[in-house]
C-alpha cells in the first residue's frame, strides 16, 4: 500500500482497551491496584494466579476483549499514559505492543515492568515460561516464537510507567536476581555478529549491580542482581528457568540470604523484615570482587548520593535498540505479521537511521532503489547507502554496486567490483549479484 | 551535498597533536586566525558552507557520514555538532559548526550556531595538561543554570566524573571552581590549585575537600569518585546525546521557519523512543 505521507494515520486511544491488573504476591498491590482504578475505574485484576504464562491467559480471559493491557503490580501509571494513541496499523493480530517502564529504584527504562497490549488470540497461543516445551528455556513470553517470522514484540515511544519491584527487601532481591540472571543468560548465548547487544546487556547488568543504594530497599535489589550474575556464572547445575519458581526463591530468600546476613536494626514495615545493615553492605562489596574475576561486567560501590545523582539524572535512554525499530520497518516492507505499509516502514527506517543504525540507512536506501519511496530518488538512495557503508553495513556494498550498475555510466567496473568485494568481506554475499 | 564530509573542513589546533580521526582532508589553522582561513577556504573552494572543527576535538571517523537534513542544508544560519568529552564522558555542545559561507564573508569570529543537531562529531579532549584540562573543566560549568532536577544532577556529574582519564581531577576541579556562587576567573580559580602540581600524590584528597566545600556552598550533587567508580559509571552513560540536546534542536527548529517543521517532527519521532520526555 502507498500512501502519501502527508496523509495523517488513523490512531486509537490506548485508554479504548481493557486494562488488567495483575498481581501474585505482593503486599503493596491493593494500593496500586486503587491508584490505577482512579485512572481507569473500568480495569479489571487478576491475583495470585501462579506462573507467568498462566497469569497472563487469566488477564486475557478476564479482559473478555481482542486486545487487553497489562499493568504488573509494581507499576504505576503515569499522566501521560492517558494521552497515548496507537495507529491503527500497528493492531495486527501477530504484534504485542510495548512501551518501556522506568524503574524507579535505578532508572533504567526497560521492558521490566512494561505496559504491554496483548492480541488475546497471542496470549492464548503462547507456549511461554511454565507452558514451554521442556526442551526449550524461556525466560520472558517469546513473543516472537508463538509464529516465528510473523508474531513480534513492537517497541513503542514514550514510557508512561514508573515501576517499583522493592517495595519490600524480599521483592527487591527477586527482581534483582530474576532480572541479571536473564540478562546474563542473554549475553552467554549472543554471538559474535551480535557484540552491540552484548555490550547493551553488560550495560543494563552494570546498572542492576551498582545503582540503587539511595533506594529504601536498593542494596537487596543490587545485592539480588549480584547473585543472578553468579548463580549463572558459577553455580553447578544451575537451571535458569528456576527464576520463574517463586516458591523455589521464597524458600532460597527464607532459608539462605536472610540467614546469611542476619537480623539488625533495618527493619522493613511492610514486610516485618530484619536485617544487618551492615552486613549487607559487606555482602555486596564481597560479591562484586568475586564477580570481578569472573565476568567482564564492571560495577561500582557507589553512596547513596552519587546513586541519586544517576538515577534521578535521568540520563538512561530506553532499553531499545534501534534494531527492533528497523526490524518492524522491515516487517511492514515485506508483510510479515501485517499488511504491507511502505509510509510506515519509511518512517520507522527514519527514525532508526536518525539513531544512527546502519541497516536502517540502507533500507531507506534500498526503499528509494526499489523505487517503493513516495518519490523515489537514485541520488539519494546512492548517498544513503554511501552513508550506511561509512558506518559498517554489511549490505550497502553490495546495493550499491547494484545501483550504480543500473544507474550510472560513470560508475567503474573496478569500483562497483570493491563494493562487492566489501560486502563479502562484511559477510554478506549473496549469489545472485545483479538486480 | 547532505553529509557533513560533503563540505571543506578546516580544524582548530589546540594542544594536541594527533591529527588521525575523522575529516583525514582537513585544512588546519590556528584558533587565533580560523575563521578567516574559513572565509579564505569557502572563497578558495566555492563550497556553500565550511564546517570548522573546535580546537580539542578528535572528529570520529564516521563525522563525515553525519547527514545534515535537506531542509537545513541550504539555510543561512550556523548548525553546531555536539562532541563527547573524553574526561566525562558526557556530551558538549561545542564540537563542529557548519558556517555558510555567506555568514563567515562578515563574520569575526565563529558564529553560534542557530540548532546543534544531535549527532556527535567525536571526542572532546582538552586534557593534555593540567592547566588546559582545569580551563576545559571550568568552561563546562561555569555560568550553567540548571532548571529542572534531572538538569542539576547532570551538572553534578559534569563535575564529578573523569577521575580515571588524564588530568582528569584537574578537569573536575576546574569544573567545581565555575560552580562556585562568585566564581573566580578561571586564572585566578587556577593559581588557586596550582601548587598540587608538585604533589599529585593529594589530588585524591583534595577533590575530596573541594567537592565538600562545592556542596556546601551550592547543594550540587558533585562527588570525588574513585578512579574506578568513575570509570564504571561513565561506562553506564549512553551513547546517544541527552534528551535536553534532542529539545534543544526540535526547538530550534520550530523557532526558526515552519519550514524545519517536518524536520523537527522527525527528530521527535525519532527521539521519542529513546527519551521518554520526549514522546
Amino acid at each position: 500500500m502507498r500512501r502519501p505521507r502527508s496523509e495523517k494515520l488513523s490512531s486509537v486511544p490506548l485508554s479504548d482497551f481493557p486494562v488488567v491488573f495483575i498481581s501474585y504476591d505482593e503486599p503493596w498491590a491493593d494500593r496500586i491496584w486503587e491508584k490505577l482504578q482512579e485512572a481507569r475505574p473500568d480495569a479489571k485484576r487478576v491475583h495470585g494466579i501462579k506462573g507467568l504464562n498462566a497469569c497472563h491467559v487469566a488477564a486475557a480471559e478476564e479482559a473478555g476483549a481482542e486486545w487487553f493491557l497489562t499493568v504488573d503490580a509494581d507499576t504505576v501509571l503515569c499522566d501521560s499514559a492517558s494521552d497515548v494513541t496507537i495507529p491503527d496499523a500497528y493492531l495486527q493480530p501477530m504484534f504485542r505492543l510495548d512501551w518501556p517502564s522506568r524503574n524507579a529504584v535505578n532508572g533504567i527504562v526497560s521492558g521490566n515492568g512494561s505496559l504491554k497490549l496483548w492480541p488475546r488470540k497471542l496470549v492464548m497461543d503462547m507456549r511461554s515460561h511454565e507452558r514451554a516445551p521442556d526442551n526449550r528455556v524461556s525466560l520472558d513470553a517469546d513473543v516472537g516464537a508463538i509464529r516465528p517470522g510473523r508474531s513480534r514484540l513492537v517497541p513503542m515511544p514514550g514510557c508512561h510507567s514508573v515501576s517499583d519491584p522493592s517495595r519490600t527487601p524480599f521483592h527487591a532481591f527477586r527482581a534483582g536476581f530474576r532480572e541479571t540472571s536473564f540478562l546474563s543468560w542473554l549475553v552467554r548465548r549472543l554471538s559474535g555478529r551480535e557484540a552491540r547487544n552484548v555490550d547493551d546487556l553488560a550495560q543494563i547488568i552494570a546498572i542492576w549491580c551498582s545503582l540503587g543504594t539511595h533506594a529504601p530497599h536498593g542494596k537487596w535489589m543490587i545485592y539480588g542482581a549480584r547473585l543472578g550474575l553468579w548463580a549463572e556464572y558459577a553455580w553447578k547445575n544451575w537451571d535458569i528457568r528456576t527464576t520463574h519458581d517463586y516458591d523455589w526463591i521464597a524458600m532460597f530468600w527464607k532459608r539462605h540470604v536472610l540467614p546469611r546476613i542476619g537480623t539488625g536494626g533495618e527493619r522493613c514495615s511492610l514486610s516485618d523484615t530484619h536485617w544487618d545493615a551492615d552486613r549487607l553492605g559487606e555482602e555486596i562489596t564481597a560479591l562484586g570482587r568475586v564477580l570481578e574475576n569472573v565476568s567482564d561486567i564492571p560495577m561500582a560501590d557507589v553512596g547513596a548520593g552519587v546513586s541519586a545523582t544517576m538515577v534521578d539524572g535521568q540520563i538512561f535512554p530506553a532499553t531499545r535498540h534501534p534494531a527492533a525499530i528497523d526490524a518492524l520497518g522491515r516487517a511492514f516492507q515485506k508483510g510479515s505479521g501485517s499488511p504491507i505499509n511502505i509510509p510506515i516502514a519509511t518512517e520507522l527506517f527514519e527514525v532508526a537511521a536518525l539513531l544512527e543504525y546502519p541497516s536502517s540507512i540502507t533500507n531507506l536506501a534500498r526503499l528509494h532503489q526499489l523505487e517503493l519511496a513516495e518519490d523515489p530518488d537514485p541520488d539519494f538512495a546512492e548517498s544513503l547507502f554511501r552513508q550506511a557503508m561509512a558506518l559498517g553495513c554489511a549490505y550497502a556494498p553490495h546495493h550499491l554496486a547494484t545501483l550504480l550498475r543500473q544507474n550510472s555510466e560513470a560508475a567503474s567496473t573496478d569500483e562497483i567490483a570493491r563494493l562487492v568485494d566489501l560486502s563479502a568481506e562484511r559477510g554478506f554475499a549473496p549469489v545472485e549479484t545483479t538486480a | 551535498m547532505t553529509l557533513l564530509g560533503d563540505f571543506p573542513v578546516i580544524r582548530t589546533r589546540g594542544a594536541e597533536t594527533e591529527r588521525n580521526g575523522g575529516f583525514g582532508d582537513a585544512v588546519w589553522s590556528a584558533a587565533g586566525d580560523v575563521t578567516a582561513a574559513a572565509r579564505q577556504l569557502a572563497m578558495d573552494t566555492g563550497a556553500p558552507a565550511i564546517v570548522i572543527v573546535a580546537a580539542h576535538v578528535k572528529p570520529s571517523m564516521q563525522a563525515g557520514v553525519i547527514r545534515i537534513a535537506p531542509e537545513l542544508a541550504t539555510i543561512d544560519a550556523a548548525i553546531g555538532f555536539p562532541s563527547r568529552s573524553l574526561v566525562t564522558g558526557l556530551f558538549l555542545t561545542s564540537g563542529a559548526v557548519l558556517v555558510p559561507a555567506k555568514l563567515l564573508q562578515t563574520a569575526e569570529s565563529v558564529p553560534t550556531p542557530t540548532f546543534v543537531l544531535p549527532h556527535s562529531v567525536g571526542r572532546f579532549a582538552g586534557n593534555e595538561t593540567p592547566e588546559l584540562a582545569f580551563g576545559n573543566g571550568y568552561t563546562t560549568t561555569f555560568g550553567r543554570v540548571a532548571q529542572t532536577v534531572e538538569k542539576r544532577q547532570r551538572l553534578g556529574l559534569a563535575a564529578s566524573l573523569g577521575t580515571e582519564a588524564l588530568n582528569g581531577y584537574w578537569w573536575i576541579l576546574g569544573a567545581l571552581a565555575g560552580l562556585l556562587p562568585q566564581a573566580l576567573p578561571v586564572h585566578e580559580a587556577w593559581v588557586r590549585h596550582e601548587n598540587l602540581l608538585s604533589a599529585p600524590n593529594d589530588l585524591p584528597r583534595h577533590l575530596e575537600g573541594e567537592s565538600r566545600r562545592v556542596r556546601l556552598a551550592t547543594d550540587m550533587p558533585v562527588w570525588a569518585l574513585s578512579q574506578s567508580d568513575s570509570r564504571t559509571l561513565k561506562a553506564m552513560l549512553p551513547e546517544w546525546p541527552p534528551s535536553d540536546m534532542w529539545q534543544d534542536f526540535v526547538s530550534a527548529c520550530k523557532d526558526f521557519s515552519p519550514d524545519l517543521d517536518s524536520v523537527a517532527e522527525r527528530y521527535t519521532r525519532a527521539a521519542s523512543h529513546v527519551w521518554s520526555e520526549m514522546a
